[in-house]
């Protein structure tokens, strides 16, 4: 054939109005050129090639991309920019068109999680004379004065607790309890500056001054993150009912829910010493940043996911090859909800992350990515099935 | 590393889909490398080769909300490459080999019946083309690819039904990720079951 015929019958193809035999030729042909030809000998670096590429590209697709001038693709690799990927993934699969036809990807639907929020900042203070106050429907401000130890909501989710004179020797030693509820968290800020973020179902109870020799604490259910302040004179203590925690000045986690098989406490910074009651009888350890101690029948030290175990202070989920029971109980404390099993989904294992503020839908969603879960959520009550 | 190395080329979609930058520019990192070197060898200009990408990405973008999330992600774009490469052959003033050999195979072929290039077969071209390429610009691409094929990506790409893939898979393959502790630690990622 000539080249005006055959230029004519690419534009034709082009078009995608030739015939089926013109277009299989071409297809043919090109795809004969391409299993014979190699690339090009003398090429520039390619990754120059990928980057200037992107360049444009980018610049095209997002107008306020401002374009790099140093070597190496560093992509959108910002935290708001990655936590907006997490909460798209559910957003897509939520409001995504039920015309697929696919019946493993099964989508749980909005109006049966109606009621269902994400927990929020929510607590009750119980002051030293039995007086509740609810922190969340509480304003600003002061809210007591006791022996001399004023305590202010600071905003939303905040208690702060200031000494406004010395300790007189007539004082009381007043104690008060913090308490979350399910689908609560709270943060508090003890007299000598200690703060302490309470998970959802969690008590924490602390006197509202700290004098003598040392700071006691308890941590009588939940989970708690703990930055002490430092004071060599004073060491802080924390007891759970099988342990207590010794330190001085630092930061670490302890979670102690009665539905857990065992009582954890991770250190970040500083240093602590754990003094546990088990089964077996009176153990200590001292633990190092990055490790954590897990009290059941024994006591037992190793290397924490720091991640997994901070997830919830910085408002996040995060499971790594975390049973599926596991992943469900915090759901269930942060979300409110009961869980009920039907059918054989243990020894499952997840990995992933999401926002705390997420629907619960797009948690579930999240899972149910795998094929490997799926669920039901009839009014308060989520269902687990494989 | 990009933060959505470990999604599939179907989450892909659906994210960019979405409007997901990120996504977008995990689509481009796995295959740019794939893509550019196909048209460099087609076209054997670089300029050329780096229009033709570009203009492929670009597209992929806006025409998104067009895309069936069901589709081949990299078969649909090598063969949208494919055609923004004959546009341009034809574009080119001069007379150009490529025509010229087109010609003759018209010629020579032009009793013969040719078979339709069927899904296999383009698979298996992608393939061939991958092995040529540097390691660099395969790198990001073959990672994806070897941990995260589904079910229905593998069977698409042989040609078999999902059912006959299932089967091969004689035991459960739990994939398990942890993911290196990066500041950001945000990252989903869903955790592949293999089951008999």
């Amino acid at each position: 054939m000539n080249k005006d015929s055959i230029e004519q019958l690419i534009d034709r193809y082009l078009a995608g109005t030739c015939t089926s035999k013109e277009r299989t030729l071409i297809e043919r042909f090109y795809m004969d050129e391409v299993l014979n030809r190699k690339l090009p000998e003398n090429i520039t670096d390619p990754m120059l090639a990928k980057d200037a590429m992107w360049q444009a590209i980018a610049a095209q697709v997002n107008p306020n991309h401002i374009p790099k001038k140093k070597k190496g693709l560093n992509l959108y690799r910002n935290i708001a920019a990655a936590a907006a990927v997490l909460i798209t993934v559910g957003l897509v699969l939520y409001f995504y068109p039920q015309n697929r036809i696919n019946k493993t990807e099964q989508v749980v639907k909005q109006n049966r999680a109606i009621g269902i929020n994400p927990g929020g900042n929510k607590a009750t203070l119980t002051l030293s004379n039995g007086e509740q106050i609810i922190l969340n429907e509480a304003g600003n401000g002061v809210l007591a004065n006791q022996s001399g130890v004023v305590v202010r909501k600071t905003k939303d989710g905040q208690l702060v607790y200031s000494p406004v004179r010395e300790y007189l020797l007539g004082d009381a030693l007043s104690y008060n309890t913090i308490s979350t509820p399910k689908g609560g968290q709270y943060q508090v800020t003890l007299p000598d500056g200690t703060s302490i973020w309470l998970n959802a179902a969690t008590t924490v109870r602390f006197p509202t001054r700290f004098s003598g020799k040392e700071r006691n604490v308890s941590l009588v259910t939940g989970e708690g993150y703990f930055e002490v302040a430092k004071n060599k004179k004073m060491p802080f203590r924390v007891s759970s009912d099988k342990q207590v925690i010794e330190v001085l000045g630092t930061h670490f986690n302890i979670n102690n829910y009665p539905d857990e098989a065992s009582l954890k406490t991770t250190l970040l910074e500083g240093s602590v010493r754990v003094l546990a009651q088990t089964g077996t009888g009176k153990r200590k350890v001292i633990l190092k940043p990055g490790e954590q101690s897990v009290v059941a029948t024994e006591l037992k030290v190793e290397k924490a996911d720091l991640q997994e175990v901070m997830a919830w202070k910085n408002n996040k989920f995060t499971f790594n090859s975390m049973p599926l029971e596991g992943i469900m109980r915090q759901i269930s404390r942060w979300y409110n909800v009961d869980v009920e099993y039907k059918g054989d989904i243990s020894g499952k294992v997840f990995t992933g992350t999401i926002s705390r503020y997420a629907n619960v839908t797009q948690v579930l969603n999240m899972l149910e990515l795998t094929q490997v879960v799926h669920f039901k959520i009839k009014e308060r009550r989520i269902i687990v099935m494989p | 590393m990009n933060l959505n190395s470990e999604f599939s080329d179907y989450q892909l979609i659906q994210l960019v889909k979405a409007g997901d930058h990120n996504a977008f520019s995990e689509i481009y990192n796995r295959y740019w490398g794939i893509l550019y070197g196909h048209c460099l060898k087609m076209l054997k200009d670089e300029a050329e080769a780096q229009d033709v990408v570009q203009d492929l990405f670009m597209s992929l973008w806006t025409k998104s909300a067009e895309l069936d999330v069901k589709t081949n992600l990299l078969g649909y774009l090598y063969i949208t490459a494919r055609h923004k490469v004959l546009n341009t052959i034809r574009k080119r003033k001069t007379s150009d080999k490529f025509i010229e050999a087109l010609g003759a195979y018209a010629t020579t072929h032009n009793d013969s019946v040719i078979d339709q290039i069927n899904e296999r077969e383009l698979a298996a071209a992608i393939e061939a083309e991958i092995k040529n390429l540097p390691q660099k610009m395969r790198e990001v691409f073959e990672y994806s690819r070897k941990e995260y094929l589904s079910h229905r990506e593998i069977a698409d790409q042989l040609g078999i039904s999902d059912k006959t893939v299932k089967k091969q898979v004689a035991n459960a393959i739990r994939i398990l990720r942890l993911r290196l502790t990066v500041p950001a630690t945000l990252l989903i990622m869903a955790a592949w079951y293999l089951s008999k």
